[in-house]
């Protein structure tokens, strides 16, 4: 389900359903260069490599981030995963409100351009629920499953 | 309208340090009522108001976090502040940051949280003085005070 939706947030499924090799030596100057140029106090990169795209999973301000590149250099997407504790704290009192008898099985932030916005996947005994919060206030639902 | 601007106004007061005072008795209980609709399983409530803005704080514990929330005397709920690290900046906002002040260092960073919007105001200090920078999620950063060194 995370892929999916990351797929879907960076503008392709292709982009995840892809295996990638973990080979950084096969990281390009182009998108090392964009890389470096993004993301100016990242730490410990390590590149890996899809048919179309470059993953790159480093650390920045001690969070691990994983950033999606094109082979032209292009930033696709950023992911990080979060606590819900470091959820603004409007996001935080609406699951209160709204969701007290679920527990939290995925959460994370994507960002993208000049675009930002948060997951999370809440689950109770009978269903799973995919909330989207683009504007960091407001929770939307994204998906909704029962389980069998 | 009325709402927006004691917004406004109370994100001015919230970098301005210290400025609540206790009050003399407890708020009406339409500002109670408003604050149990906000906010659930909280401990700790103390109430304060600010001076001059007609509006009451109330100080919290929730999530085991210090929060800080306002409302106005008609119960008006004008948003939430709380005092963050820098690692929970949003992506875009920590990056921008990195990228502008590479060699700067952070003092405080503040959520602030209101209904129709969110901001993260950070204080840094540069060479060149200190600096109150307002952030939008966006990654977007704007200089909201100087200060000299």
């Amino acid at each position: 389900m995370k892929k999916i939706i990351i797929g879907l947030v960076l503008g392709s499924v292709l982009l995840v359903n892809t295996a990638f090799a973990a080979n950084s030596d096969n990281v390009t100057e182009k998108v090392a260069a964009a890389f470096k140029h993004e993301f100016v106090q990242a730490k410990e990169v390590s590149w890996s490599k899809s048919d179309n795209y470059f993953k790159a999973v480093f650390k920045m301000n001690d969070d691990v981030l994983t950033a999606y590149f094109s082979e032209e250099g292009e930033l696709m997407g950023v992911i990080r995963n979060l606590l819900s504790t470091e959820l603004p704290i409007s996001l935080q009192t609406s699951l209160r409100k709204s969701y007290d008898g679920y527990w939290i099985s995925d959460l994370f932030e994507y960002a993208k351009q000049d675009n930002s916005g948060y997951f999370i996947t809440l689950e109770n005994a009978g269903e799973r629920i995919t909330l989207q919060a683009t504007d960091g206030r407001n929770w939307t639902l994204y998906q909704k499953t029962k389980k069998q | 309208m009325k709402k927006i601007i004691l917004s406004m106004a109370l994100a001015v007061a919230v970098l301005g340090s210290a400025f609540a005072t206790p009050v003399d008795k407890e708020p009406s209980v339409i500002v109670k009522e408003a604050f149990s609709k906000e906010f659930t399983q909280v401990k700790d409530v103390q109430w304060n108001t600010v001076p001059g803005e007609g509006i009451y704080e109330a100080k919290f514990t929730f999530n085991n976090e210090t929060l800080k929330a306002y409302f106005t005397v008609d119960g008006d709920f004008l948003g939430t502040t709380r005092l963050i690290s820098q690692s929970r900046l949003p992506v875009l906002v920590a990056n921008e940051l990195a990228r502008q002040y590479p060699n700067a260092h952070v003092v405080s960073v503040f959520e602030h949280s209101m209904p129709e919007s969110l901001a993260w105001y950070i204080t840094i200090t540069t060479e060149k003085g200190g600096l109150a920078l307002k952030a939008t999620g966006n990654g977007e950063l704007t200089v909201y005070k100087r200060y000299k060194p």
